[in-house]
């Protein structure tokens, strides 16, 4: 049941984008997720296309694995190209009943739909290529930049890798609160809307007495070893950012640079 | 209060937070109701509006690390943000009155689920915002009643005495 379920989605591999500082990762990625929305026409997926390809050749990641992550949202993909293709109004090429396909409707469609594409295989080969840990490392660095973040970027990553290692654990214990009460009668799968909520509420009250008697374990454990905050703190692996990142950053600086160019050049290719 | 503990319960929190998002949610192929709003108000209703609001903000982001399920988008990491705020706002230090929690709840959902949350998907998915729009408003109206039940019980039940348990040293 529960215990099936991986944690994160990341493929070890030996790549220079595995490398890369997580930092750079993070931040490449939000520039990446900006850029997508700046793109106005097709032709500006061209330049989208040619860096995610890159990006999953350098990181030696089969195609396959990325484009999986596709597979949960084909059913929003779908209404996303059904709904833009019908509701946009136009020239109509096809017509079935009130239904009218129009040409700008399937511009539209095939141009939202690449956009969806592209957000989730974009934010993929982050979370494939750089481990959960390394991600956590990476939020708490850049929240130091975030106006007032400094006092509480420790904290903060505290919390997060707290949490990241609690997750399993509370899996674990969810799955077998789960089988005691279910050797006990309770039903936790079918029944209407209602019926499956309330049936969550034995599998609840026991898994935050848990959890919370786990926390106050581990809070006692964390002081009896004198843990006092981020003030003063080192680290045994510092970030720094190499040679690779900086390319990196180029890189995405010239994707950037060229999505926003791109409708003046189109106008230049066409006058021409 | 004591910081090490606070922090060491607001991380556990936030992965309860994630899982009852992503296991216990009630899906159909194009909504999905999550319980994770049991442990953003359990937050929001210890620790105040800002670490409520924090707290939801990791969680959307950690669970977006740890099990995606579709792309990520920053918006709703801001709509996880204003979620975990306004449960602080109505309930942090005031009484967790049936009242108190449907007007928070009401405002989440008038304003955060199907204001900013549909003002994200139109932007990520065009016109087709429409038909989601639909399902997320028929999503919201059976989720309403059951939010408000599940926070007021799980507060009485269980939350005095966290509380007690989280201040007591």
């Amino acid at each position: 049941m529960l215990k099936d379920i991986t944690i994160g989605q990341y493929f070890p591999k030996d790549s220079v984008v595995h490398r890369l500082d997580p930092r750079t990762k993070i931040t490449i990625t939000f520039i990446y997720i900006i850029s997508l929305f700046l793109v106005k026409e097709f032709s500006g997926y061209i330049y989208v296309v040619s860096f995610v390809l890159l990006s999953i050749f350098l990181s030696k990641i089969n195609i396959s694995f990325v484009l999986r992550g596709l597979k949960p949202l084909a059913i929003i993909i779908g209404i996303t190209i059904i709904i833009n293709m019908i509701l946009t109004p136009g020239e109509v090429i096809y017509k079935l009943g009130p239904l009218k396909v129009t040409i700008e409707g399937l511009r539209l469609a095939g141009f939202m739909a690449l956009r969806l594409i592209f957000l989730v295989v974009g934010t993929s080969l982050l979370t494939l290529t750089t481990s959960p840990i390394a991600l956590t490392d990476g939020i708490e660095y850049l929240v130091k930049y975030i106006p007032f973040g400094k006092k509480y970027a420790h904290e903060l990553a505290m919390m997060m890798t707290i949490a990241l290692r609690f997750i399993p654990t509370l899996m674990e214990e969810t799955d077998r609160i789960m089988k005691a009460q279910m050797a006990r009668g309770a039903d936790f799968e079918s029944g209407n809307i209602f019926k499956r909520a309330k049936g969550l509420v034995p599998l609840l009250v026991p898994l935050f007495i848990s959890a919370f008697r786990r926390a106050d374990e581990l809070a006692i454990a964390m002081e009896a070893r004198c843990y006092r905050g981020g003030e003063n703190r080192t680290r045994m692996k510092e970030l720094k950012i190499h040679a690779r990142d900086i390319f990196a950053y180029g890189v995405m600086g010239i994707l950037l640079i060229l999505i926003i160019i791109n409708p003046y050049l189109m106008e230049l290719i066409r006058s021409a | 209060m004591n910081n090490t503990r606070s922090l060491v319960f607001i991380g556990v929190l936030i992965s309860i937070e994630i899982i009852l998002t992503r296991f216990f949610a009630i899906e159909t192929a194009i909504i999905r109701i999550g319980f994770g709003f049991i442990a953003v108000a359990l937050t929001s209703i210890l620790f105040g509006p800002i670490i409520g609001g924090i707290a939801a903000a990791i969680a959307d982001v950690l669970g977006m690390i740890i099990f995606p399920k579709g792309p990520y988008f920053p918006g709703f990491t801001l709509s996880a943000f204003l979620g975990g705020i306004t449960y602080g706002v109505f309930l942090y230090n005031r009484p967790k009155s049936y009242f108190n929690i449907a007007i928070s709840v009401l405002i989440i959902t008038i304003f955060v689920n199907i204001g900013l949350n549909t003002l994200w998907i139109s932007i990520i998915t065009g016109k087709a915002y429409l038909v989601l729009f639909m399902a997320r408003i028929i999503k919201e109206i059976i989720i309403f009643p059951i939010q408000i039940f599940i926070i007021y019980f799980t507060w009485k039940y269980m939350g005095e005495k966290i509380q007690k348990k989280l201040f007591a040293l």
